[in-house]
């Protein structure tokens, strides 16, 4: 008796609460991803840092020939590989199961050797890619930097990371899409990610097709999650383009444009609806709920009144800023 | 207060300054000019090391910045330095871009500063005769207040306060430039380096930018100024340099450097620039 199609996804997705499993796939999938894609940041700006320092003054010899060799054996050996010998070689020991993240939560060591391995392959390529956005910027932003008597330090990261985040941030975020759909290789180290779902289900159903579609519909959102971020960040940092004029965020962190953008997001004038006050509205201090960016806001507030010219805001958004924000926001 | 001793410069194996010395006092206005490919730029980018000079010292303040031990940085913030391409920092506010080195350059003072009572604290646990610990008379939010205020009037001196918020895209050339100029002068510089602070403008953008020099020039700021405006030269100069093949082939006061040249280069210059 052939069942019909519907029947086949019902099976495959909600009989005896099977969606459960996708589900956990799926977080297993997400975090390693995140934690990948913080680590690989990480890794490739203090990579392309070195390599653009070295090239610049020709310091950091030492450092600089160490990032080569790792950039040069990530890139050229499989993921597939490295991602064995992360948790087959270098994680489990002849001497029994060192596996230092279970030590913290139950399933953590996977999570946090994916994320690592993945993060580790990641961070050669963001490297290439952050590399070359730094050498996008004009040579002039940093004599006009070093000229006023800031180190090379300060300059690359207030003038010089900003403008290279930018230029890179398409080619960035294909890195990131292809990071997020890389980690289906996880199943062939046993670890239940989103990719591996779908074998399991169609041993219990054997039923191929509506596991696989559900589970490529699961990337494909993932995906256009990523690049709806890409856009609301490209968007943004276009504010210091001549012919921005979607949203006044002139000199604003990326929080203030999101609240302006999704006022839902603003806690600050949900509160202030409910309570029907709009006199408090701009008195930061007394509605601050506690968290972060309450502060930050509080805190201009209090430079605006202070300040000669009461219109100007000082949004404070380093570069460091920015991207812990960027974060946050990859973590919803 | 600017003391040149033998520089000499070379980008491989070309000669491009030979074996100059010169020295540049307090309150002068040199003003550089020549042909191109004479060592102008070379010359004005060596007095605050941008260029590392191949040989030679240049002595500022008594300190020969040349040295490789000694911390660059805390010299070049006495010494404003303005580009033919105004190099404005682009993702940064203009009020931003005139806060951002004294309040990076402040806070970083602030933190060393900190950590250095810190530490003679942690000594004093173990010493007898107890190390004094150096009182701090700033703190960053005081730093960044008194960065933006400074930065407030000298927007409003150079007529573009409305302007503080925007980005550097949205200005014209000649607002850039003055506000590259403020740039410099909010670091307290003893010294205003101009690289050919008018070339990349329009005709139209050059007498406000000029004005604004002439502003500072007239405050008794020490300068050095190359460029092509040999009007201007004229009129701000109190020493006029001709720079030819990487050496400084004349130079005299403004009226008798345009008069009377004494060298067949610089009469050929002169006829071809006037």
């Amino acid at each position: 008796m052939e069942k019909s199609l519907g029947e086949k996804f019902y099976d495959a997705f909600i009989k005896f609460d099977r969606w459960e499993l996708y589900l956990k796939g799926l977080k297993t999938t997400l975090i390693v991803a995140l934690i990948a894609i913080i680590i690989g940041i990480v890794i490739g700006v203090v990579v392309a840092m070195v390599n653009y320092v070295n090239k610049k003054t020709g310091k950091l010899k030492v450092l600089n020939f160490i990032t080569k060799i790792y950039v040069t054996v990530i890139r050229g050996t499989p993921v597939v590989l490295q991602m064995f010998i992360m948790f087959t070689v270098i994680f489990i020991t002849q001497l029994g199961d060192l596996k230092i993240g279970s030590l913290v939560w139950e399933g953590g060591a996977d999570y946090l050797i994916g994320g690592l391995t993945f993060g580790l392959n990641s961070g050669a390529y963001v490297a290439e890619i952050i590399r070359a956005g730094f050498e996008s910027v004009d040579d002039g932003q940093m004599e006009a930097g070093r000229s006023l008597g800031l180190s090379m330090g300060q300059t690359v990261r207030a003038v010089i990371t900003p403008q290279a985040i930018r230029n890179v941030l398409p080619p960035l975020f294909n890195e990131f899409i292809i990071l997020v759909k890389e980690t289906s290789v996880l199943g062939y180290v046993g670890v239940m990610d989103l990719g591996r779902v779908p074998s399991i289900i169609t041993s219990i159903t054997f039923e191929t097709m509506p596991p696989l579609i559900i589970v490529a519909c699961m990337y494909l959102v993932l995906v256009l999650i990523l690049t709806g971020i890409l856009k609301l960040l490209e968007k943004y940092l276009s504010k210091s383009d001549r012919n921005f004029k979607s949203v006044n965020v002139r000199g604003k962190s990326f929080i203030s444009y999101l609240k302006e953008k999704f006022p839902v997001l603003d806690k600050k004038k949900r509160i202030a609806q409910t309570a029907g006050a709009e006199s408090s509205l701009t008195d930061g201090k007394t509605l601050s709920g506690g968290s972060d960016s309450d502060i930050v806001s509080a805190d201009s507030s209090y430079i605006e009144t202070k300040g000669a010219v009461g219109e100007r805001t000082d949004g404070t958004d380093t570069p460091k800023e920015e991207n812990a924000e960027s974060g946050g926001e990859e973590a919803k | 207060m600017i003391e040149v001793k033998n520089l000499t410069k070379k980008f491989g194996d070309l000669l491009v300054l030979d074996d100059i010395s010169e020295t540049i006092h307090e309150g002068e206005k040199v003003v550089i000019v020549g042909p191109s490919g004479g060592g102008k730029s070379t010359f004005l980018r060596c007095l605050n090391v941008l260029e590392d000079p191949t040989s030679g010292q240049v002595i500022f303040e008594g300190v020969d910045l040349c040295d490789r031990k000694v911390d660059i940085n805390l010299h070049r913030q006495r010494m404003g330095m303005v580009f033919q391409h105004f190099n404005l920092f682009n993702n940064l506010t203009i009020l931003k871009n005139i806060t951002l080195a004294p309040v990076k350059i402040g806070v970083k003072n602030y933190r060393k500063q900190r950590t250095k009572n810190f530490f003679i604290k942690f000594a004093n646990l173990f010493r007898k005769d107890k190390l004094q610990i150096v009182p701090i008379a700033t703190y960053p939010a005081a730093i960044k207040e008194e960065a933006r205020r400074r930065a407030v009037k000298l927007l409003d001196r150079i007529g573009l306060l409305d302007k503080a918020d925007v980005y550097p895209s949205t200005l014209s050339g000649g607002q850039k430039q003055r506000v590259a100029i403020v740039r410099a002068l909010a670091m307290n510089p003893k010294v205003m380096l101009f690289d050919e602070p008018t070339s990349a403008l329009d005709p139209e953008m050059v007498g406000e930018v000029l004005e604004l020099i002439r502003e500072v020039a007239n405050e008794g700021m020490t300068m050095v100024i190359v460029t092509h405006e040999m009007g201007f030269a004229r009129e701000i100069g109190t020493r006029i340099f001709f720079m030819a093949n990487g050496k400084i082939a004349e130079q005299a006061p403004p009226e008798e450097f345009f008069t009377n040249p004494k060298t067949d280069r610089l009469k050929e210059f002169l006829n071809k620039v006037l």
